[in-house]
């Protein structure tokens, strides 16, 4: 077990954070989350030039690790944008499915931020499973004809381009019968509804009428995506858990700044041991996510098997970062209630991360199907007598 | 409400019964109280139908209703004599046991109606223990037909846990008071006739032999209400005081003795009942929703997970009734609940963040969604609960202070400073 972060580990956070905390003040994202947008896209165009979220995805330097670290600093400033839906699984998913010249005309542009595209998975009953993906691609004239209703789907009125999870054929729950379409946004057929969350993240429900799209639509090989999506989505969950930590980590500090200054009964209230355990036990929480997310990427990056490790990191991170918001507003009293505090930023995000690629109970049953697989589902990997190492 | 003997919370479970011939503990309200809540629950049903409250939202407010709605509302609860239903007749008051006033507060926080934090629920007491008979006779009918909101004005940015550090001053004048400084953190001030306040009349001893209550006009010149938005979107207030002048008459009870009768009305109702109607209504809702919803083409309901939580949470809302329920027995009696009004405020707070959390948990990536956003499970009631239920645990005597409240009072710990 190796915690330390190389040189270049090192000067990569110091980079990200420094150019973060410019451009974050609390007025600022509040701006950017209410505006037409619901994020600063020149901000984010300049994060995403200088390369930071091309880490993790074949043929660029640097691995997830270097992801999470930039991750866990977009995290810990609370920055709004399509980090992750847009840039981080899209690029994951084009990345492990998308040919030669797809990669050229599609991946670089979103990465480097001139492209905005979305991810649209989710359904009417949220769940991240073949069984709960109605929406449909009927194959016509060599390409595919789209009808159905994707939810949840982040920065929906914004993107260019929506890369949609899409059933092409019946049979059973659909494992096998999920295809990966590019559909340009501005296609007729297609409705955008918006579905404001507690932290609003541009989400909204996109409907597609009979929407038609040409047969270099299709990403990865056809009925087929559905076993890459669930490996590259639970990447993606690490570099999530990432950006939750930072996010936790930010909420805990502000609650200990305050119990260090605050004082009531002639102490700081940090002095009072009600006060200084529930700080300590959000520690406690948050070490336990770091070490999780560091174990899964490096897993990932030195090309072991990441499932479990993966999937342990949401469940963990899915109940931390809630559960050390809520600690934090116990501990700053009534004035975290205020909206001019920083502390509603990252209770906000808590929500709807907690939820986003599979909550805890999700992850935990995917756990239990490494050591127990369920009859008539497909064991992907056999976990061994001992995983203890 | 028939309760039986309260069991000391330092006596070991599983002892031999102390009374074999007791009745089984009865947990319903009286007979009557039962009446009184099937009728108010009439009265919200029909207040709080769509085409009545059509038009009427307003989400800077803490009750969701704008100032206009509230204020019809609380006049017709006033009228049918629901406001002061347990407060004394010769002021217009129903003179019954202070069950009928927490069944209605049950009732109105289930139905959701701005009919919580009224004039009589926030200083029906203090005005009742220490008012002037003029006070009462000013006030008291006003506050019990609903005619007049108010707000109290106690916590201030060096005083929340601790009020001894309060700074506001009243400076005695000749005809009356001059008041300096600044409440925070005050409910419903910017709608608010009058405060109910604290502060230092002699600044040469400790706040708690030198300060006073007052009943203070909002619209007197000085006054300056500042609405905060909190991060639920409705607005808190801090109240600026800057030279305002006062009477003589503004002054609540004995000149110096605020502390002492800050602290006795705080033993006034203390069953926090309604916190437990909002928890009943929470889960009633989920229940309905998993009842007739579907995921993995199954109902919510049938899935096992959902159905355990569920009947966890119904068994947790129970015990937040009983807890409720033995704090408005011990006062109906005429005794002072110790860690049992503690254990009630703890309880209902905390269960109501376990409920919007496992109501979340339920709804999946959904709940996360606003209120009122398209396609939101119960209207995304869930995501508003998730964030409106944070400050439940921090005011009203935060439940760190509860809990030692408890270790105290209920297990006779010892004082730590
Ligand atoms: C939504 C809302 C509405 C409110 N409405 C009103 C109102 O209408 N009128 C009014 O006067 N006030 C109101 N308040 C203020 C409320 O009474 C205070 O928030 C409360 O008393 C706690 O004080 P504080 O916020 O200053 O927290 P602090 O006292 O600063 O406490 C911070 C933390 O320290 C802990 N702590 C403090 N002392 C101790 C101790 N001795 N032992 C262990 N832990 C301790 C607390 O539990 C808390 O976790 C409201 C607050 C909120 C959030």
């Amino acid at each position: 077990m190796d915690l330390s972060l190389n040189p270049e580990q090192q000067a990569l956070r110091a980079e990200v954070r420094e150019f973060l905390t410019q451009n974050t003040e609390l007025a600022e994202l509040l701006i950017a989350e209410r505006s037409e947008t619901h994020y600063d896209e020149e901000l984010f165009r300049a994060f995403a030039r200088r390369g930071w979220l091309q880490f993790g995805l074949p043929g660029f330097a640097g691995g997830v690790l270097e992801l999470c670290l930039v991750l866990e600093e977009v995290g810990r400033s609370a920055c709004p944008g399509p980090f992750q839906n847009g840039a981080v699984q899209c690029g994951l998913l084009l990345g492990a499915l998308a040919n030669q010249e797809q990669r050229g005309d599609w991946l670089a542009p979103l990465l480097d931020g001139r492209r905005r595209a979305s991810l649209c998975v989710l359904e009417a009953d949220g769940q991240l499973a073949p069984s709960s993906i109605l929406l449909r691609a009927e194959p016509v004239d060599g390409g595919f004809e789209l009808s159905g209703l994707k939810q949840l789907v982040p920065y929906a009125g914004t993107a260019d381009e929506f890369y949609v999870v899409a059933r092409t054929r019946d049979g059973g729950p659909g494992e096998d019968c999920m295809s990966l379409l590019r559909v340009e946004a501005r296609l007729e057929g297609i409705h955008i509804r918006p579905q404001r969350g507690v932290f609003d993240d541009g989400a909204g429900a996109v409907e597609f009428c009979r929407v038609r799209v040409g047969g270099e639509a299709l990403v990865g090989e056809l009925h087929r995506v559905w076993p890459v999506l669930e490996d590259q989505l639970l990447v993606a969950a690490v570099a999530l858990c990432a950006e939750m930590n930072g996010g936790a980590q930010a909420a805990l500090d502000l609650a200990v700044a305050h119990a260090r200054q605050r004082e009531q009964f002639g102490r700081p209230v940090g002095a009072f041991q009600a006060v200084a355990h529930r700080a300590a036990d959000c520690l406690v929480e948050v070490d336990a996510c770091r070490l999780a997310v560091a174990e899964a990427a490096s897993r990932i990056d030195a090309g072991l098997d990441f499932a479990e490790a993966a999937s342990a990191a949401k469940a963990l991170c899915a109940v931390a970062y809630p559960s050390v918001t809520a600690a934090a507003h116990q501990i700053h009293g009534g004035v975290g209630y205020y909206e001019d505090s920083r502390l509603h930023l990252y209770t906000r995000r808590a929500e709807a991360m907690a939820q986003a690629l599979g909550d805890a109970s999700h992850h935990l049953e995917r756990i239990a199907c490494l050591w127990a697989p369920l009859p008539g589902r497909i064991a992907r990997r056999d976990t061994g007598d001992s995983t203890w190492t | 409400m028939a309760l039986g003997p309260v069991e000391p919370a330092n006596q070991p479970m599983g002892h031999e019964p102390r009374n074999q011939e007791s009745r089984p503990v009865d947990f319903s309200f009286d007979a009557e109280v039962e009446a009184f809540r099937e009728e108010v629950r009439g009265f919200f049903r029909e207040e709080l139908s769509e085409e009545r409250t059509r038009g009427h939202f307003d989400p800077r407010d803490l009750t969701g209703f704008d100032e206009a709605f509230e204020r019809a509302h609380q006049r017709r609860a006033g009228e049918r004599g629901y406001l002061g239903i347990s407060a004394p007749s010769e002021f217009g008051g129903g003179g019954r046991p202070l069950s009928f006033q927490a069944a209605f507060g049950f009732e109105a926080a289930y139905h959701e109606a701005p009919c919580v934090d009224t004039a009589m629920t926030l200083v029906g007491a203090v005005m009742q223990g220490f008012g002037s008979a003029e006070q009462k006779v000013e006030y008291l009918p006003q506050m019990i037909r609903g005619e007049i909101l108010m707000s109290i004005g106690y916590s201030e940015a060096t005083a929340g846990s601790d009020l001894s550090g309060i700074a506001m001053r009243a400076r005695l004048l000749d005809d009356g008071f001059e008041l300096e400084g600044t409440k925070t953190l005050v409910t419903g001030a910017h709608k608010a006739e009058v405060m109910c306040l604290i502060a230092r009349t002699d600044p040469d001893v400790p706040t708690r032999q030198g300060s006073s209550l007052f009943l203070v006009d909002l619209s007197l010149p000085g006054v300056e209400i500042e609405r905060r938005a909190t991060l639920n979107g409705w607005t808190l207030c801090d109240v600026h005081f800057r030279g305002v002048h006062v009477e003589r008459k503004a002054l609540l009870g004995e000149l110096h003795g605020g502390w002492q009768q800050m602290a006795a009305a705080l033993t006034s109702e203390r069953s926090q009942l309604f916190h437990v109607g909002w928890a009943a209504r929470d889960v009633d809702d989920l229940i309905q929703h998993c009842r007739s919803h579907e995921r993995g083409g199954r109902l919510l309901c049938e899935d096992p997970f959902v159905r355990r939580e569920l009947s966890r949470l119904r068994v947790e809302v129970h015990v937040a009734l009983r807890f409720a329920k033995r704090v408005i027995w011990l006062q109906d009696q005429g005794r002072i609940p110790g860690h049992e009004a503690a254990t009630a405020k703890l309880y209902a707070t905390e269960l109501l963040q376990r409920v919007a959390a496992t109501g979340s948990s339920i709804l999946g990536p959904h709940a996360a969604l606003a209120r009122g956003a398209h396609l939101a499970p119960l209207g995304g009631r869930m995501g508003w609960a998730r964030l409106e239920r944070i400050h439940g645990t921090i005011s009203v005597g935060s439940n760190e202070l509860q809990r030692s409240a408890i270790a105290q009072m209920g297990l006779g710990m010892p004082r730590n400073a």
